[in-house]
C-alpha cells in the first residue's frame, strides 16, 4: 500500500471518531488535533511518496482539481522550516472548528498535508476558517436533509408493505452506510491529494445538485408512504365516521407539518406521542 | 458516535425487539419513533432528543405490555426519554469541554490529547448505557403500574391495556400522526415545487391503490 494511501484511510477511521469530543466552547476542535495527531511534526504518519518533506509554496498554493498524489509530486529541494513545539502545534489544531462529519476527512486530510509541506501557520489557520463553511453547510443540506430522510422513508415504506423486520434494518443501514462511507473515503483522498487546492474539489463533488437529484424520489417515495399509512390507518379507525375524523385529522396534521416545518416538528411529534399515551391509559381494560 | 447509524430508533428499537423476542413489534415502535424525528436537522450543535437509546425501554414496555395500548405507551416512553437523552447529550457536550479546557490556548503533549478525546468518548459510550439502563428501569415501572405486572424488572408479565373497543378504534390512527406531522415537515424541506407537488400526490395516490388491493 502506497504512503499516500495509508495516508487517506488513517484520515478516514480518525474521522470516524472525530466527533468524540465535540463541545460548545471549540466544536470539533479536539477531534480535529486528536485526528491529526499521527500527522504532526515528528509524527509516524507521512502523506507523501517524499516522506512529506516540505515543498515549495509556489505549488502548494495552486494545487487545482486535477491535482492528485500521483501526478502532484513532492519536491525534495525545499529546506525544512524550523520545527514548531509539539504543544504549540497542537494548541492550533484544537482551535474552534466545525465541519459536517462526512466532509471533515477534507480538512483532516488537507491539513495534514499542508502542515507536512510546512507551509506558514497563519496561512494554515487563514485556510481552515475558510473550509469551516462549506464543509458544514453542504453536508448539513445533502446528508441530514436529504440523504437520511430519503434511506428512513425507503426502509419504512419496505416495512409497512411488510417486509420482515431484518430486511427493514438491512435496508436502511445498507442504503445509509453505502453513501455514508465512500462520501467520508471521498473527502479524505480529496484533502490528502490537494492540500490548499481542495475548493475545487469539494464544488466537484456537486453535493447541492445530488441534493436536488433525493428530492423527487424521495418526495415520491415519501408520497406513497402517507398513501399506504393513510389508508391502512383509516382500515383500523372503526365505523365511517370515525375514519373521517382520522383522515381529516391525519391530513391537517400533516398540512401542521408543511406550515411548521422543522421547527414543529421537534416537539409537536412528542407531545402527539403523549397523547396515545393518556388515550392508551383512558382506555385501561 | 461513528454514524453508521446502528443507535437510530429503527435499528435499536427493531433489535431490542428481536432480542425480547418480537421484532414486529420492535419495529413498529422504533419505526414510529424514527418517523416522528424525521424532519429533524441535526446540524451543529442543534439541541434535539435523542430516540435511539430510548427506543430500547420503549420497545421493552410495548412487548411486556401488549396490544396497540402497550404499543402506545412504549411510545409514549420512549418519546419522553428521548428528551431525557438529548438532555445528557447537551451535558455530555459541557463535559467534554471541560475535560479537554486549556488544549487550544496552552497546548498538550499528543498523549494528553489522545487520553482525553478517548476519555469523552467513554464516558458518552457510559451515558448511553445509563439512559438506556434507567429507561429500562422506567420501562418496568411503566408495566408495573399499566400492566398485571409486579413492576420489577425480574417479574415483568405481560398485560393488556387499550384494548377496549374505544382504544382499538382510536389508538393505531393517534399513532401515526406524529410521522404524518414530520412527512409534512420532510416535504416542505424538500422544497415543494409545483412539479414536486405532483411527484408527491402520484405517490399517494400508488400507495392509496396498493393499500387498498392489499386489503
Amino acid at each position: 500500500m502506497s504512503t499516500g494511501m495509508r495516508a487517506v484511510l488513517r484520515v478516514f477511521l480518525r474521522s470516524l471518531l472525530i466527533q468524540g469530543s465535540w463541545n460548545y466552547r471549540t466544536l470539533l476542535g479536539t477531534g480535529m488535533a486528536w485526528a491529526l495527531l499521527p500527522f504532526r511534526p515528528g509524527g509516524r504518519s507521512q502523506v507523501g511518496e517524499n516522506g512529506g518533506r516540505p515543498r515549495g509554496e509556489e505549488n502548494g498554493g495552486r494545487a487545482g482539481a486535477g491535482a492528485n498524489p500521483k501526478a502532484d509530486p513532492l519536491p525534495e529541494s525545499r529546506t525544512p522550516s524550523p520545527v514548531e513545539p509539539e504543544s504549540r502545534w497542537i494548541a492550533r489544531m484544537a482551535e474552534p472548528f466545525n465541519a459536517h462529519p462526512f466532509l471533515a476527512p477534507v480538512a483532516i486530510g488537507a491539513l495534514a498535508r499542508v502542515g507536512q509541506e510546512g507551509a506558514d501557520p497563519e496561512r494554515i489557520r487563514t485556510f481552515r476558517n475558510a473550509l469551516r463553511g462549506p464543509l458544514g453547510g453542504l453536508g448539513d443540506q445533502f446528508v441530514w436533509g436529504a440523504w437520511r430522510p430519503f434511506c428512513v422513508v425507503a426502509a419504512l415504506v419496505a416495512g409497512v408493505l411488510g417486509a420482515p423486520a431484518w430486511a427493514v434494518i438491512t435496508l436502511f443501514l445498507v442504503f445509509w452506510n453505502v453513501v455514508h462511507l465512500s462520501l467520508r473515503f471521498r473527502a479524505a483522498a480529496i484533502g490528502v491529494a490537494l492540500g490548499f487546492g481542495v475548493a475545487d474539489a469539494i464544488r466537484a463533488l456537486a453535493l447541492p445538485r445530488w441534493t436536488e437529484r433525493i428530492a423527487p424520489p424521495g418526495v415520491l417515495v415519501l408520497g406513497l408512504l402517507c398513501g399506504l399509512i393513510l389508508v391502512r390507518g383509516a382500515m383500523f379507525a372503526g365505523d365511517l365516521s370515525t375514519r373521517s375524523i382520522w383522515v381529516s385529522g391525519a391530513v391537517l396534521t400533516f398540512l401542521g407539518g408543511v406550515a411548521g416545518g422543522a421547527a414543529l416538528s421537534r416537539w409537536a411529534p412528542t407531545l402527539l406521542l403523549f397523547l396515545a399515551a393518556a388515550v392508551a391509559w383512558l382506555t385501561v381494560g | 458516535m461513528a454514524q453508521f447509524m446502528i443507535s437510530r430508533p429503527l435499528v435499536s428499537g427493531t433489535l431490542a425487539g428481536w432480542i425480547l423476542g418480537d421484532p414486529a413489534t420492535g419495529l413498529i415502535v422504533g419505526g414510529t419513533l424514527e418517523a416522528a424525528h424525521l424532519g429533524e436537522l441535526p446540524a451543529g450543535g442543534t439541541r434535539l432528543p435523542e430516540p435511539g437509546p430510548a427506543a430500547v425501554p420503549a420497545v421493552a414496555a410495548a412487548v411486556q405490555l401488549g396490544g396497540v395500548g402497550g404499543i402506545a405507551a412504549g411510545l409514549a416512553l420512549g418519546a419522553g426519554w428521548s428528551l431525557l437523552g438529548g438532555a445528557t447529550v447537551i451535558g455530555q457536550r459541557r463535559l467534554n469541554g471541560r475535560m479537554t479546557l486549556g488544549i487550544e490556548e496552552e497546548g498538550a503533549a499528543a498523549r494528553t490529547v489522545a487520553l482525553r478525546h478517548w476519555g469523552c468518548i467513554a464516558l458518552d459510550a457510559l451515558r448511553g448505557c445509563l439512559v438506556t439502563g434507567a429507561g429500562l428501569i422506567a420501562a418496568a415501572t411503566v408495566v408495573g403500574w399499566m400492566g398485571d405486572g409486579q413492576g420489577s424488572l425480574g417479574q415483568l408479565a405481560p398485560g393488556r391495556v387499550g384494548e377496549g373497543e374505544f382504544g382499538l378504534q382510536v389508538l393505531p390512527p393517534i399513532l401515526l400522526l406524529p410521522g404524518a406531522l414530520a412527512a409534512g415537515a420532510l416535504l416542505r424541506g424538500w422544497s415543494p415545487s409545483l412539479r414536486r407537488a405532483a411527484l408527491f400526490i402520484a405517490g399517494l395516490v400508488a400507495g392509496v391503490l396498493i393499500a387498498g388491493g392489499a386489503s
